[in-house]
């Protein structure tokens, strides 16, 4: 592999949403379970491991169908979540042909209680995530508000952005969200998550296949990749900035990884039954 | 000189004893058979019906029965036991009835279980020469002892492009209602009576073969396609 600009390796953040790193406690209690200590994979065994993971593409970010953008908003930790949530959903049907783009917008604002600016915890991201799930965007792999038809809910992306086909002031509070969204959200659910105590078990995840969320400095992040540069091991990551960045073993280890999520019982219909056309349209926001 | 006139008596009336019936009933036509022996006032009279298999009856009173058979010749029989409670003796009779129900049997249309997949043995290769026709590929582990190493992503990888659906989750996945995917519930309980990690091939929600996960990318596509 081509050696990686050191620019990209340990980027400062600012501070945009992520508050305090949980602990592997905290992690467990809301929902995700210790790292099963026989899938820790020695370190003499990671660039061999990496190697494989390469010649096969199976690693997490191998699975991922895009990027998000956060704007100025402070939906960090959803972002990331919803990138990994994305992640496992396309690896279980081997294929990033059945994408469903979901929102990070709908995390936060149903994390925060309505609260636009702050941040939020990947704590409450995971425990959201395992409860009530995901509501997917207007925009899908085929296009703008391609997903829109084609789901019971949706929402756009995130308030921060302004592109011209998303609204320019799209903050929404709980309370406006369409009635009876769980109905859509239940069908993405993660449904089990590892908490990751430290950077080994972060490596391991990685070589595993998994995405891990976690986040540093204020900033939440979707690790998708291990990497080996030069003698260094780097963790690389879906920043929710459209870009890839590297994040050395030094900065690794906290949040967890997710290593499934539901299943839908046809992936052409993602939400089965909960579908425009045979129920009335519900949405939120304008387009 | 009684007992010989007693037995007289008693001879007589068991040999009287009629098993009603037609010998010949059409397809659908009620199957009627009484036994009506000749009884004295002093006499009871006990009947055990004998239908072999596969005649069904209802016994509708002491002597009487409705049967329900198939087409084909029968033959149904009962022991009749009498009493004289006058003379306090007994007597044993049997009598039988063939009959025919005519018609042919309706063909029992195949039967075919999708919860009884193709089970390889595990120790045993897969004969890599016979391919068996299959739309999906499903990988099933159990997360708690087993995660999917790379060449299994790589094998599924290469049966996308094939045009096959392909599928690797834990055995505990749900769809959103919470019940097993609908696409993968028979592969599912294909692999749950071999051991995990399992590779299932499915052909229109029918199970074709469920065998222990090979281990190597080219023995997941033998498996699949047939040796080429």
């Amino acid at each position: 592999m081509a050696k990686i600009n050191p620019k990209l390796i340990d980027v400062s953040h600012m501070p945009d949403g992520m508050l305090d790193n949980p602990s592997e406690y905290d992690l467990m209690c809301a929902g995700a379970i210790k790292f099963p200590k026989e899938y820790y994979i020695p370190k003499n065994e990671w660039a061999d491991r990496i190697e494989q993971v390469d010649l096969n593409q199976s690693a997490a970010l191998d699975f991922s169908a895009r990027f998000t953008h956060q704007g100025r908003s402070h939906e960090c930790v959803h972002h990331a979540t919803t990138q990994g949530t994305e992640c496992v959903y396309n690896r279980q049907l081997g294929t990033i042909d059945y994408a469903v783009y979901l929102s990070p917008l709908f995390g936060y604002s149903l994390a925060t209680n309505g609260r636009e600016r702050g941040g939020s915890n990947v704590m409450d991201a995971l425990y959201q995530s395992m409860e009530v799930g995901r509501i997917p965007e207007f925009d899908g792999p085929d296009g703008q508000n391609t997903q829109y038809d084609k789901f019971l809910h949706t929402m756009h992306q995130t308030s921060g952005r302004s592109e011209t086909h998303w609204p320019k002031s799209g903050w929404v509070k709980p309370r406006r969200f369409p009635r009876g969204y769980e109905q859509t959200a239940k069908h993405f659910k993660i449904l089990e998550a590892w908490a990751i105590p430290n950077a080994d078990a972060h490596m391991s995840a990685l070589l595993h296949g998994f995405p891990i969320i976690n986040g540093r400095k204020g900033h939440s992040i979707c690790h998708g990749r291990a990497v080996k540069d030069g003698r260094k091991f780097l963790s690389m990551y879906r920043d929710s900035y459209n870009r890839d960045l590297y994040d050395s073993l030094k900065l690794l280890g906290g949040g967890f990884c997710i290593t499934s999520v539901s299943m839908p019982d046809d992936p052409n219909e993602p939400t089965g039954d909960d579908v425009q056309g045979k129920k009335k349209r519900k949405t939120i926001g304008s387009r | 000189m009684n007992k010989f006139l007693l037995l007289f008596m008693l001879i007589p009336s068991v040999c009287l004893a009629n098993l009603s019936g037609k010998d010949t009933y059409e397809n659908h036509e009620p199957i009627v058979l009484r036994c009506s022996p000749k009884l004295t006032d002093s006499e009871t009279a006990t009947y055990v019906w004998n239908t072999p298999k596969p005649l069904r009856v209802i016994e509708v009173s002491d002597n009487t029965i409705h049967v329900w058979s198939p087409p084909g010749p029968h033959v149904i029989s009962v022991t009749v036991v009498t009493v004289d409670w006058t003379t306090r003796s007994v007597s044993v009779k049997e009598y039988s009835r063939p009959f025919v129900v005519a018609g042919q049997a309706p063909r029992p249309p195949p039967v075919v279980d999708p919860d009884k997949p193709v089970v390889v043995d595990p120790d045993k290769p897969v004969d890599p020469l016979t391919p068996v026709e299959t739309d999906l590929v499903a990988i099933i582990y159990e997360s708690d002892d087993f995660i999917p190493p790379p060449y299994i992503t790589g094998a599924l990888r290469q049966l996308r492009e094939q045009g096959l659906e392909v599928r690797a989750f834990d055995k505990d996945v749900t769809s959103g209602s919470g019940d097993v995917p609908k696409q993968i519930a028979a592969a599912l309980t294909a692999a749950r009576r071999i051991r995990l990690p399992a590779l299932v091939l499915v052909r229109n929600g029918k199970v074709t073969r469920a065998i222990r996960l090979p281990r190597s990318t080219s023995a997941i596509l033998e498996a699949v396609n047939g040796k080429n």
